[in-house]
């Protein structure tokens, strides 16, 4: 099954080239072109992974990223970067980033990090499913 | 002013020069690297129309040429960068290290032993000088979601002053009206001159009266102001930068 990815990005034609070359690889692809339009997506779409731009106007990369784990706390985001310093890259973990990739980056290795990033959604979705069907159980006291 | 004072002073003009210039390096590297990341995913689709190919796909020669624009764009806007910012590095070209260090505060003549000399200052033109800035730091500027509108001076508007230090100014200015005056912030600049003085205005819609008096009010930005010698007007939301013609 192919992964469903959100690539947010303030540059335009950066957006246009990695989706096709993402497509390519197999992957699903929706494109946002700032944070703002990024949280609306997720209101209503689903995906595997999402992969930002840590410096976009309108939201900075941080608040970004807090407000879609405040959403949507299973989404897994793989933050792109210019320049990534050791305290953002730390704080950004802290925060809840799941893998961070510098500048110009390697599609293999992003592919590989999209992967990574899937099978561990899909491992918190089940774990919030079990907690689901424990709650249930136990409210009718099986 | 006694030398404990002068020395705190230059310390506040060094610290604040110093994030002036990382800040514009940081932005424009970014720019750089964004633009490189295109070039990058533009040569990695050529690699993989050039993989399809070896397994018996056609491949179009258009979109060959649509790559290569793409590529040949990103180059010229790289270039166009790195000479913004090689422009912008040169602008400390004329005193040395260690005018940023030493007490040059009140001796604006100097000797070559590290103190600001007669050669660091020159004659700028400051519709160009702010122009500039507000070129070099678009991104930081979009960022901000500021608007920001530029009368066309109708005469020369000339000063005599350290480039470097005006533009690091101009850019408080920018700054504290974009980034402290709430989103959708809208600025228009205007340039004035006469016998006694040259000028740029900066009228603001900012709403906050108390947010409008804090710009300019920083420890690093009296310091600069003192350096520079220029005279600051604040009038409900216009501000003005005055270089009288007589120092």
């Amino acid at each position: 099954m192919s992964e469903k990815v959100l690539l947010v990005d303030d540059e335009k034609e950066f957006l246009e080239i990695m989706s096709e070359r993402m497509e390519a690889r197999g992957m699903e692809v929706t494109t946002a072109e700032s944070a703002q339009k990024a949280l609306s997506i997720i209101e209503t779409n689903t995906f595997d992974a999402i992969v930002m731009d840590f410096q976009m106007p309108e939201i900075d990369g941080m608040e970004a990223l807090k407000a879609i784990k405040t959403k949507k706390p299973e989404l897994q985001i793989i933050l792109l970067t210019g320049y990534a310093s050791v305290e953002k890259t730390v704080e950004a973990m802290k925060v809840g980033a799941t893998d961070f990739l510098e500048k110009p980056a390697d599609i293999a290795a992003l592919e590989e990090k999209i992967k990574k990033a899937k099978a561990e959604k899909m491992l918190i979705v089940e774990k919030q499913s079990e907690d689901k069907i424990k709650d249930i159980l136990q409210r009718h006291g099986v | 002013m006694n030398k404990k004072d002068t020395s705190t002073q230059t310390n506040f003009l060094s610290d604040g020069a110093t994030l002036f210039f990382g800040k514009m390096s940081a932005s424009t590297t970014h720019e750089i690297k964004n633009s490189l990341a295109i070039i990058n995913e533009n040569a990695g689709l050529l690699s993989d129309l050039a993989q399809l190919t070896k397994n018996g796909h056609s491949l179009s020669p258009e979109k060959v040429d649509n790559i290569s624009e793409k590529i040949q764009k990103q180059v010229q806007r790289t270039d166009l960068i790195l000479k913004k910012l090689n422009r912008f590095s040169h602008s400390v070209d004329g005193f040395s290290v260690d005018c940023l260090k030493t007490d040059s505060l009140n001796s604006n003549r100097l000797n070559t032993e590290g103190h600001r000399t007669e050669n660091s200052e020159e004659l700028i033109n400051l519709p160009e000088a702010l122009n500039f800035i507000i070129d070099l730091s678009s991104r930081l500027i979009q960022r901000s979601e500021c608007i920001i509108k530029v009368k066309t001076a109708t005469v020369p508007v000339i000063i005599s002053s350290q480039l470097f230090y005006v533009q690091y100014l101009i850019w408080r200015v920018i700054e504290s009206m974009c980034y402290y005056g709430g989103k959708k912030d809208q600025i228009s600049i205007s340039f004035d001159t006469s016998e006694e003085s040259s000028s740029i205005w900066f009228e603001s819609n900012l709403t906050e009266e108390s947010v409008f008096k804090e710009i300019l009010e920083t420890h690093q930005d009296k310091a600069l102001i003192d350096h520079l010698k220029v005279l600051v007007k604040k009038n409900n939301s216009v501000l003005g930068l005055i270089w009288p013609k007589t120092i």
